[in-house]
């Protein structure tokens, strides 16, 4: 269940992306942070790892937004989850991810 | 003491050689100038008390043993000013010699192969560990300098240190942070070389942080997180990789640069988080979701 | 699952990375990445901040604490002094705390041993003797006081006792600095700070070795070179160092030279008219030492009047003066002319453990006004100090014999007035009469009762005077055999101190106890306990309340206030008196922040204001005047009398020296005239000695020379010698060798070309090592205004031990 904290940068100024932020607003696992010039911080609070891979994707296809920066990684406490059994596939279900920035 | 400490270019001088391999000729003049040095503190020994001042006078150790220089192979005779321009300069054939006499390093004995195999043995990496921990009153101590320094600047120590060198079997390590002036403000000396016989010892009840053998991985297979500060280390090829990195830690994947990609530092020891939260962030709990 | 604290503290962390990354307008750092383990705070290691129990630089270190004891130190990356970098001693002061032979209870020497004692018992011997005789009782103390430890024995004295017989070894150190900021600014401590030394072009090292004594400070300098940026040191030395090594220039003087040249430095600018006249003509002012009786304060003179005295210092008379070449003199003129540079000179004991301490330190300050090298960021005349906390607790909090908190002075009856007022004391309780200043001090209490020495108890606190004081023989040694004497010493290891001692008390060290101290820049800092003492052994502070205590139960007046409260009452926010002469609740309320935001009342007074106690929990110090701002936050002062940046400066003045000795807000240019050394070199003791420290020990050695890699790199004192004077005196490399004066001797071992290079006929001395005492050569006097004796000359000869035992 990673939680990262990244840095997008779009091609304007955040104020000209009102749209992207808002939807990255009415995502639940993203939190936005501070915005300064064409760049923005956010955490994203994911709840597997698919999760989180569809969410950095829907990032890079939100209109504008020309790059996804990785400022933070939390690992998880490997004793706190099950064994791993040799699988790569995620266990838990996939989720729903909004759709970002796709009217 | 050995008295050459003070006058390294003089054996080279009086003894060559040219039948004894080079390790053997070293060790033959260190032989020599222990015997040199033997011999006087004999006569010292037996003297009123009144030794002569060593290590600061002009003559030789040995009466007798200073050969003049023979110029055919070690200089290059004495010309006019007018003759310069015809007459070869530089280094004399002997002086040339000398780097190829000297050991051939590890390097150039195998050249590092940078996409070799690796698999890092635990035996060395605990040999490593020990030899590292032996040098450090706790894990992240600026290490003490293991070998003698007389009136060294700081370029001395980068000609070995900056990207590290290996020769027989001895190995310089590598310098683990970027430039920084005065190393002997961090790196404690062994004691001058006057005073290499008094008894140093101190008795104290403190017991450093251990290294830690290895960092955590979220599962079998995941990258290790670093385990210990990144602050003066941050270069981990020092001790990680490249041909004079540590026996048993080195990185299986050497060739591979941006390792904290992969490996996590940890905020803790690295004081990367702030001791308040920073003002300019909105607080967790009232994030601005809509 | 990972609980949802975990979770907070993940995303705080996260956001503050990619927050940090967005303001500081670098996407990506340095990636830092967080594992779940390696959250703050786990029971296994716990990082705390706190100053360097060392030297005055006043670094920062992040102290690892894993199961009650320290076990790691980390270059503090927040702190503005060192940015993450220490020193060689720095990275193992965690193992001070950890000699096998820390005193861990009270002893009393009886029949010649010493007996273990109860904390009871030792109070109470203590209390009685103060009681019977306080006027005979003397109090010394230390730069190594935390702020509130020197300012409860600050107020136990003068508020309690009034008695004035209280001085610090800092008298030893820095007394000259003070006396020179005072006749010069009219008030003490350096208008600059440590930034001056990114902005400068050209560091100027007096008669110092930064390189080892202040080596933090001097990387920070010397690391500009490796960033492309072209500065220029200039080392004014009387030996060669590891600061010649990376000066650009090396000035060899003649001991006592310094005044010669600053003298010179002056004349030049003068003659050749390219001082700062703007400067000079608006904010400053000259003066002179009075003819018969000269005074601090001295006496006004006309520019005319300055440059004729002024006007015999030529370049050719300080080469004779000083032995530096005429021409580099030149230079310097020069260089001080050029006012498109940013000129910062540094000093510590070369310029102040000096019979002129205070002249030399006003002629530098001098030379900086006079030719306007002043108040830009890198033009600064800065001294720095020896000890972690001079500054905060010797000269802020005054623990002096003529000094009371916050700049007072107990010869001013409104000062005086002020601080009974603060103290809540009735009228008259403090002494108008400055106390024994150390030499006295020291001098009474060795001399038998019946021939005028009329200090009988002496409480010493956190030094070691029975290595540190000049001439041993003298001012320690002729305590043995005084039975009436008691000497009290509370310290963390046996010394040469502990062993005149009549009853030793074991102290807390450092991270045992809060503490708060007062760095080289005016930097107040703060830090809190993190471990427990060993033993029996227990804060400075509560020694000095549970002494007052004590003699409070006994009746004793002066512990009672005007109401007849306790002198040291704290009561907690119920309003019940906490019991803290009690070990036990000593740390059940900070008693430092009670001590401290008492203290703070008197920073005001004089512009040296303090924040709250809690302000600086937060920071890693803060540099003084700190001035609360209308949104309420509190705003450190880097540059002090310069409008751009001191709050006390009222705008468009540009200036203003608002403690003016001339009331008109104008800094003084002295002039004082080249005075020889007290003792030179004859036939009979042809070397110059000089004594100082080495980078690996801390003043007496205490503490480094119980840690295994510092006392590894420096495992003895030695004398360092000139080559020619070796092979004169036919000794060589190791060879022990007497150093005689006419006041002492001791058996040293030569080194030749060691770390240091005297020219011939200087030897120097390290003073760290406890068995090697070259203080019983070194002589007491001193300068006639800081009373600071002069350690770096006197004449002694260099004898084969052969020779001296025949």
């Amino acid at each position: 269940m990673p939680i990262s904290g990244l840095v997008l940068t779009f091609d304007d100024t955040v104020a000209n992306h009102r749209e992207s932020m808002a939807a990255l607003r009415s995502e639940p696992a993203v939190t936005v942070g501070v915005a300064s010039g064409n760049r923005v911080a956010i955490v994203v609070d994911s709840q597997s790892k698919s999760h989180d891979q569809q969410i950095w994707e829907a990032l890079r296809a939100l209109p504008g937004v020309v790059s996804v920066g990785v400022a933070f990684v939390g690992m998880e406490d490997a004793a706190e989850q099950p064994p791993y059994a040799g699988s790569h596939e995620d266990a838990s279900p996939p989720h729903e991810v909004h759709n970002l920035g796709k009217k | 003491m050995n008295e050459t400490g003070q006058r390294p270019v003089e054996p080279i001088v009086g003894e060559p050689d040219s039948e004894l391999d080079s390790a053997g000729r070293i060790t033959t003049l260190a032989l020599a100038s222990l015997m040199a040095f033997a011999v006087i503190g004999y006569f010292v020994g037996l003297a009123d008390g009144v030794p002569q001042p060593s290590g600061i006078d002009s003559e030789p150790l040995l009466k007798g043993t200073h050969h003049p220089a023979k110029a055919d192979s070690k200089v290059v005779a004495a010309v006019t000013y007018s003759e310069i321009s015809n007459v070869p300069m530089g280094p004399s054939v002997a002086w040339q010699a000398i780097p190829k006499s000297l050991p051939k390093s590890a390097h150039e004995v195998q050249p590092y192969d940078l996409f070799a195999e690796i698999k890092p043995s635990e035996s060395d990496k605990e040999k490593s560990n020990f030899v590292r921990a032996s040098r450090r009153a706790f894990n992240g101590a600026p290490p003490v300098i293991p070998h003698t320094v007389e009136n060294t600047n700081d370029a001395a120590c980068y000609s070995c240190h900056s990207n590290g060198m290996r020769m027989e079997g001895l190995k310089a390590s590598v310098m683990s942070h970027g430039f920084l002036a005065n190393c002997l403000q961090c790196h404690a000396p062994p004691p001058p070389k006057p005073f290499e016989k008094i008894d140093s010892s101190v008795r104290s009840r403190f017991v450093g942080l251990q290294a830690p053998k290895a960092g955590e991985r979220a599962f079998p297979g995941a990258p290790p997180t670093i385990p210990h500060s990144q602050w003066m280390r941050e270069n981990c090829h020092a001790c990680h990789g490249g041909p004079n990195g540590w026996a048993g830690m080195e990185s299986s994947h050497p060739w591979r640069t941006n390792c904290t990609q992969c490996h996590a530092p940890s905020a803790t020891l690295d004081q990367a988080i702030p001791a308040q939260g920073l003002s300019m962030l909105p607080p967790i709990e009232n994030s601005t979701r809509e | 699952m990972m609980d949802v604290q975990r979770r907070a503290l993940l995303k705080v962390a996260a956001m503050a990375a990619a927050g940090s990354a967005v303001s500081l307008g670098n996407p990506f750092p340095n990636l830092p990445v967080l594992g779940a383990d390696d959250l703050p705070e786990t029971d296994k290691l716990s990082w705390k901040k706190a100053p360097c129990r060392f030297c005055g630089t006043g670094c920062h270190v992040q102290v690892g604490v894993e199961n009650g004891r320290v076990v790691a130190i980390a270059g503090d990356k927040a702190a503005d002094v060192n940015k993450g970098l220490l020193c060689v001693k720095g990275y193992h002061v965690g193992g001070i705390l950890y000699g096998e032979d820390r005193l861990t209870h009270p002893l009393l020497k009886r029949d010649g041993r010493y007996v273990q004692i109860g904390w009871d018992e030792a109070i109470e011997i203590v209390a009685q003797r103060i009681f019977k005789s306080p006027a005979t009782f003397a109090f010394y103390g230390s730069g190594q006081w935390t702020i509130p430890e020197g300012y409860a024995a600050q107020k136990f004295m003068k508020g309690g006792l009034g008695s004035n017989h209280i001085d610090p070894n800092a008298r030893l150190c820095m007394a000259s600095a003070v006396t020179g900021f005072l006749a010069t600014y009219g008030v003490d401590e350096p208008a600059g700070c440590y930034a001056d030394l990114d902005e400068c072009n050209v560091l100027i090292a007096w008669g110092n070795n930064p390189a080892e004594m202040h080596p933090v400070l001097f990387s920070r300098f010397t690391d500009r070179r490796a960033r492309g940026e072209n500065v220029r040191l200039i080392d004014i030395g009387t030996r060669r160092t590891r600061t010649t090594d990376a000066a650009n220039d090396y000035l060899e003087m003649k001991p006592h030279g310094d005044v010669a040249i600053a003298l010179g430095i002056m004349h030049l600018l003068i003659e050749n008219g390219n001082y700062d006249k703007d400067f000079v003509q608006k904010h400053c002012a000259f003066r002179g030492a009075e003819a018969t009786t000269p005074t601090l304060q001295g006496e006004a003179i006309s520019e005319s009047e300055f440059r004729k005295r002024i006007a015999k210092y030529t370049p050719e008379l300080v080469e004779e003066l000083s032995g530096v070449p005429a021409d580099q003199i030149r230079m310097l003129g020069d260089l001080f002319g050029n006012r498109n540079l940013r000129i910062t000179s540094l000093w510590c004991m070369g310029m102040n453990q000096h019979t002129m301490g205070t002249a030399v330190n006003s002629l530098v300050h001098g030379v900086h006004l006079l030719s306007g090298h002043f108040g830009r960021p890198g033009d600064a005349p800065t001294s720095l100090t020896g000890q972690p906390s001079a500054c905060g607790t010797v000269r802020e909090v005054g623990t002096l014999v003529h000094a009371l908190p916050g700049g007072l002075l107990v010869v001013k009856p409104e000062h005086r007035a002020k601080s009974e007022e603060l103290w809540n004391l009735p009228s008259g309780r403090i002494n108008p009469t400055p106390g024994y200043h150390t030499l006295q001090m020291f001098e009474k209490f060795c001399t038998p009762t019946n021939e005028g020495g009329d200090i009988d108890t002496l409480f010493v606190q956190v030094t070691n005077p029975g290595q540190s004081l000049p001439n041993l023989s003298k001012l320690i040694d002729g305590k043995v055999g005084l039975e009436d004497k008691f000497l009290i010493v509370s310290e963390i290891y046996p010394t040469a101190t502990t062993q005149l001692a009549d009853l030793i008390l074991p102290a807390a060290l450092w991270v045992e106890k809060n503490g708060m101290y007062g760095n080289s820049e005016r930097r107040t800092q703060q830090w809190f306990k993190m471990v427990d003492p060993p033993g029996e052994a227990r804060d400075d502070c509560w020694m000095t309340i549970a002494i007052a205590h004590r003699l409070f139960e006994l009746g004793h007046d002066g512990m009672k206030d005007k109401d007849g409260n306790f002198l040291f009452a704290v009561k907690d926010d119920a309003g019940n008196e906490v019991p803290i002469w009690e070990y036990e609740h000593y740390y059940d309320i900070n008693v430092d922040k009670h001590l401290f935001e008492e203290y703070r009342k008197f920073s005001v007074i004089k512009h040296k204001n303090l924040a709250p106690y809690d302000e600086y929990v937060n920071a890693r110090g803060l540099r003084w005047p700190v001035v609360e701002q209308p949104d309420g936050s509190w705003r450190e002062t880097m540059f002090r009398f310069a409008e751009f940046d001191d709050p006390f400066v009222e705008k468009g003045k540009g200036f203003d020296f608002y403690h003016s000795t001339s009331g008109d807000g104008r800094a003084q240019i002295w002039f004082h005239d080249y005075a020889p050394p007290p003792e030179v070199p004859d036939e009979e003791f042809p070397m110059w000695l000089c004594t100082g420290r080495v980078l690996e020990h801390w003043h007496t050695g205490t503490m480094t020379r119980r840690l295994s890699p510092l006392n590894r790199a420096m495992p003895t004192a030695y004398v360092e010698m000139n080559p020619d004077d070796a092979k004169a005196a036919n000794v060589r490399q190791g060879e022990v060798v007497v150093i005689e004066s006419r006041r002492g001797s001791t058996e040293l071992a030569v080194w030749i070309n060691g770390r240091g290079r005297p020219p011939r006929g200087t030897v120097f001395v390290p003073f760290f090592d406890e068995t090697k005492l070259i203080n019983h050569c070194t002589l007491e006097a001193h300068d006639p205004f800081s009373k600071q004796p002069d350690y770096k000359k006197c004449a002694v000869r260099v004898r084969k031990l052969s020779k001296v035992t025949q």
